[in-house]
């Protein structure tokens, strides 16, 4: 027997229709004029990814293009710009068109913390707008499937004898400020590695060069029995049956920090919503449509990640996350910056 | 042959990467003093030991020189002086290409870049140069933009068979 | 572990079924592999809506075909102009070219296709049957277990400046220096930089490799009519006979090729590691191991099979961690994990429960990609080596206008075509004034990697530098660098001296009585 023909997961790709006809079932479906679709302009959307390939953002925002262009039929063009947490992405995107063909992919966390200590010529709000969430994650802490901790008071209790290492993907994140007021608040003392991208650092703990890693939950998770989350950056476990019910951190060290997340975003510079209003209106409502189709929650599913992170939170939100996540970063500056 | 008649050994050419490695290991340290010590470590452990091989490297010149085994010409650094004119305007035709290449897209920058060349550097008739050229430029275009649609700059050709196919 | 050979049988044979994906991938990658800038991980990226679109067995099948056929690519301009195609390739240049110099191209080309079709075979080979050992390696290497492997790298500029130590360090460490360019790896503060965002992520490797080999190498061969002297140009191209020949012999090497490509293997294993260092390695180690050590960097054979076949040693490698655990080890393996999950494929351990034909099919088609190589051997071996006579007035502008592209390709930055030009001064005043390019891409390349690694184990102990020498692997590593690096000087004086006794005792004995 062929191995294709084995295959019990084997998905059939969804067959490309054409722009026409996917505009169609958009508005059939969902009630929209084609005629507001079509007013956006031809030629393809632009997405900068201000981190590598093959990362949470890449499969995130793939996930993404694939469904929405039933509802804006567009090409979407993919560019990676990894480099200084995320500075050159930035940087790169702003000089960019201003346009809303224009995309950035964020991740508002890790992102807004780096806009901050780094001295990158870019505001949030005046220059950069974060106009939809696309999903929202809890910081977690986790360990690998054959790590001596079972529970995160063994962790903490081994971290106030010696220093335990924890592998982060970078020093301006949620996850090490989790880590860093974590310590502060319980005496404990984390070592923390900055491994440079979700990949590595996952691979850290998982073979054992650090007692533990802190990174977004969705990264654990989908190491599947590899992992072991130890405790969750949250005011409850979002995904209790996909962490072997994992507790909160501040239940088990009995800290009292703030949810500790990142979100997922598309961001467009502020210039393009000052002078195309209508057009980013019509990337907004597109976008929605997207987050609430059962097919887009489907392959984020596929990808690993757990559907209870989809958020559709608007500009509002997005930016209100922004101002919070910036207030952190002003907190723990000098434990983040070395200086 | 004595060591006097022995030729001097011309090493004018042999410093100018020493001397370009100096400088940059120089800047570098510059450029990382006010950072946090871990980012300044192995810059300055490396520039420590660059400026110590070269330190090294110019003693060992001027030694030579002193000895009078070393002179500072510059040898067979540009090569044939036969050569010389069309070789440096190849090097200037490389240069004119990075500041045209936005403007005419791929095809026709290879194209202009490889005719050009070809003519400066004698190939002959004419209809050779170009021929070859057009080719190259066509081929280049199916393979790396038609084939696998590479995002190459963009110009008047490529958005010519855009707008007509 | 994959016991049943009716199994391992039926996964090759259904691999054999998918040739119509797969020769199109080997004729695409190997054309990308020889053409700097484009090599499998930027060519994948560039085709990946088409990837998208297709099967994910077929997408997967065709990705690594066109992988592993770009790695042997990569050698054939390294042996032909002097200019590597992707940087696993770069240490091929020592023997290749000077092999091609001495009119042995279609030998060299031989060597280098024999090197990485039976390399690339043997290690796919090697990894169906023990791919849940291979997987532990990650688990015993880390931080700085890698910092003494890619030492090893860096001792080859030690090996290749034989000749001029001092300019050879000089130009290792100006390597180096500017590899150490970019931002820090705990900080991400600039450094180095003068200023340029698009050097912010550090030196771009493949506008530093075309600039140092391409241009220079442009620029220098101009001053001769054509690649190899009036003396050593053949006159007609070889004949298929002549061709088959030198492949058959190129297969005594199988000794060599099987050792460098499990070498490959398991550098290809190891996170962060890669085909550059791989090929490094193996060359120093051939080298070390060599009856005839004083013969590398002249157009030696064995210079020339150890980086190809580790190069190819390598392909399997970088799949492993993504297969086994789930995490990708480098960037080819990366996109390839960016198609399994917009399949909805799991991997890690949840493929080899869910999916196993489809984990070991992956490495099954790898072989059967190198099989169906093989045919492309003898037109490469009998046409390519022609290459050498056309006249250097073609040639050079032709490797100027595409490789300068190439540069353009990974990044899409207009101004890494500037680099690669800067890197072209670099590289030619190297060449004229007798400093190795290849000592200073050895430095380029190993440099941020190196650095990365020693600063992550100088953080993960609170900055001992005992952690070193903390590890028993990691200390058997130190104990064969420093043997690989004190051994060939040591034996060499012993030889000297025992040749210099034997003349004296000789002398003696000739004396009349």
């Amino acid at each position: 027997m062929s191995v294709c023909t084995k295959m019990p997961y084997r998905k059939k790709l969804v067959a490309k229709t054409s722009c026409a006809a996917a505009m169609l079932l958009g508005a059939l479906s969902l009630g929209i004029s084609p005629s507001f679709a079509q007013d956006f302009p031809e030629g393809n959307i632009s997405v900068t990814i201000p981190t590598g390939e093959g990362g949470g953002a890449d499969r995130d925002a793939r996930s993404f293009a694939q469904v929405w262009n039933k509802y804006l039929p567009r090409n979407v063009e993919f560019s990676y710009y990894p480099g200084a947490a995320g500075q050159v992405g930035y940087e790169f995107y702003m000089r960019g068109d201003a346009s809303p063909s224009n995309l950035l992919f964020s991740n508002i966390g890790p992102e807004v913390i780096m806009l901050e200590l780094q001295d990158v010529p870019v505001e949030i709000g005046e220059d950069i707008v974060y106009i939809q969430k696309t999903s929202t994650e809890p910081m977690a802490i986790w360990v690998g499937a054959n790590s001596p901790f079972e529970t995160l008071e063994q962790l903490i209790e081994e971290a106030k004898t010696r220093p335990v290492t924890i592998s982060v993907s970078r020093l301006p994140h949620p996850a090490t400020i989790g880590m860093l007021a974590l310590g502060e608040a319980t005496g404990a003392e984390f070592n923390l590695i900055p491994f440079g991208g979700g990949n590595p650092t996952a691979m850290a703990a998982i073979t054992g060069e650090v007692d533990a890693s802190a990174l977004p939950l969705a990264n654990p998770i989908t190491f599947g029995e590899e992992a072991r989350v130890l405790g969750i950056f949250a005011d409850e476990n979002p995904v209790p049956d996909q962490t072997n019910d994992a507790p909160t951190v501040n239940e088990v060290a009995g800290t009292d920090l703030p949810p500790l997340t990142s979100s997922r975003a598309w961001a467009v510079q502020a210039d393009a919503i000052a002078e195309n209003p209508e057009l980013i209106e019509i990337l907004k409502q597109t976008m929605r449509q997207t987050l609430e189709d059962p097919e887009y929650i489907e392959a984020v599913r596929a990808s690993g990640v757990p559907a209870e992170f989809i958020d559709p939170g608007n500009q509002e939100e997005a930016m209100q996350e922004a101002a919070e996540t910036r207030e952190l970063a002003i907190q723990y500056r000098d434990l983040l910056t070395g200086e | 042959m004595s060591e006097k008649d022995r030729p001097k050994k011309p090493v004018g050419a042999d410093l100018i990467l020493p001397a370009c490695a100096a400088a940059y290991a120089l800047y570098y340290v510059w450029s990382v003093h006010e950072f946090p010590l871990e980012a300044q470590l192995s810059g300055a452990i490396l520039a420590g030991m660059l400026l110590l091989l070269v330190a090294i490297y110019f003693v060992r010149v001027a030694l030579g020189f002193l000895a009078g085994r070393y002179s500072l010409g510059l040898g067979d650094f540009v090569g044939p002086p036969a050569s010389l004119i069309g070789r440096g305007i190849f090097f200037l035709l490389m240069l004119g290409t990075l500041a045209v290449v936005p403007w005419l897209g791929f095809t026709l920058t290879t194209f202009a870049f490889l005719s050009v060349s070809f003519l400066v550097l004698g190939v002959r008739p004419v209809s050779r140069a170009l021929a070859v050229a057009g080719t190259g430029a066509l081929t280049g275009w199916l393979f790396f933009i038609v084939l696998l649609d590479t995002n190459f700059p963009e110009g008047p050709f490529e958005r010519l068979v855009q707008a007509v196919f | 572990m994959l016991y049943e050979l009716d199994t391992l049988a039926g996964l090759i044979g259904h691999a054999f079924s998918l040739w119509w994906i797969m020769i199109p991938a080997i004729a695409v990658g190997l054309v990308a592999g020889a053409v700097p800038g484009f090599a499998a991980h930027n060519t994948i990226i560039i085709l990946l809506p088409l990837t998208l679109a297709l099967d994910v067995e077929v997408a997967l099948v065709f990705m690594v075909a066109l992988y592993c056929a770009s790695h042997l690519g990569g050698g054939v301009p390294a042996i032909l102009v002097n200019i590597p195609g992707t940087g696993g390739a770069a240490a091929t240049t020592l023997d290749g070219y000077p092999m091609t110099k001495k009119g042995q191209a279609v030998r060299a080309l031989a060597l280098c296709f024999v090197a990485s079709v039976l390399g690339g075979l043997i290690s796919a080979i090697v990894t169906l049957f023990a791919l849940p050992v291979l997987s532990q390696v990650g688990y015993y290497i880390h931080s700085v277990e890698l910092v003494v492997v890619m030492l090893f790298g860096l001792a080859l500029i030690a090996s290749i400046a034989a000749k001029d130590m001092l300019k050879g360090l000089i130009a290792g460490a100006f390597g180096l220096m500017l590899g150490a360019m970019g931002a820090d790896h705990i900080y991400a503060t600039p450094r180095g930089t003068f200023g340029f965002l698009e050097l912010f992520d550090g030196v771009p490797l493949v506008p530093a490799l075309i600039g140092l080999f391409a241009i220079s190498e442009a620029f220098v061969m101009l001053e001769q009519k054509t690649v190899v002297s009036d003396s050593d140009r053949p006159t007609a191209p070889p004949s298929w006979g002549e061709s088959s020949r030198e492949i058959f012999n190129a297969f005594r090497h199988w000794w060599q090729i099987t050792w460098t490509a499990i070498l490959g293997l398991v550098i290809g294993v190891l996170p962060g590691a890669g085909a550059s260092i791989a090929s490094f390695v193996a060359y120093q180690q051939s080298q070390f191991f060599s009856k005839t050590p004083e013969l590398f960097g002249t157009g030696h054979p064995q210079g020339v099979i150890a980086p190809e076949s580790a190069n190819n040693g390598v392909t399997t490698g970088t799949l492993v961690p993504l297969l086994a655990i789930g995490v990708p080890g480098g960037s080819t393996a990366a996109v390839m994990m960016i198609v399994l999950q917009f399949h909805g494929v799991p991997f890690g351990p949840r493929l080899f429960v869910e999916q196993p034909e489809l984990a070991y099919g992956v490495i099954a088609a790898m072989a059967v990609s190198y099989i169906l190589m093989i045919p492309f051997m003898f037109p490469m071996v009998r046409y390519m080596s022609r290459v050498t006579v056309i006249s250097t007035v073609y040639l050079a502008p032709f490797i100027v206008a595409f490789t300068l592209v190439g540069a353009f390709v990974p990044r899409g930055f207009l101004f890494d075509m500037s680099v690669a030009v800067a890197f072209g001064i670099i590289g030619y005043v190297a060449r004229k004034t007798g400093y190795h390019v290849a000592a200073i891409l050895i430095g380029v390349i190993l440099g941020p990697l190196i650095e990365r690694s020693f600063l992550l184990a100088m953080r993960i102990s609170n900055n001992d530098p005992m952690v070193l020498f903390s590890s028993n692997i990691g200390n058997l590593l130190w104990v064969l660098l420093v043997l690989s690096l004190a051994l060939p000087p040591a034996t060499s004086w012993w030889r000297r001296r025992g040749e210099r006794t034997n003349e004296i005792q000789k002398g003696f004995g000739d004396e009349p009585r």
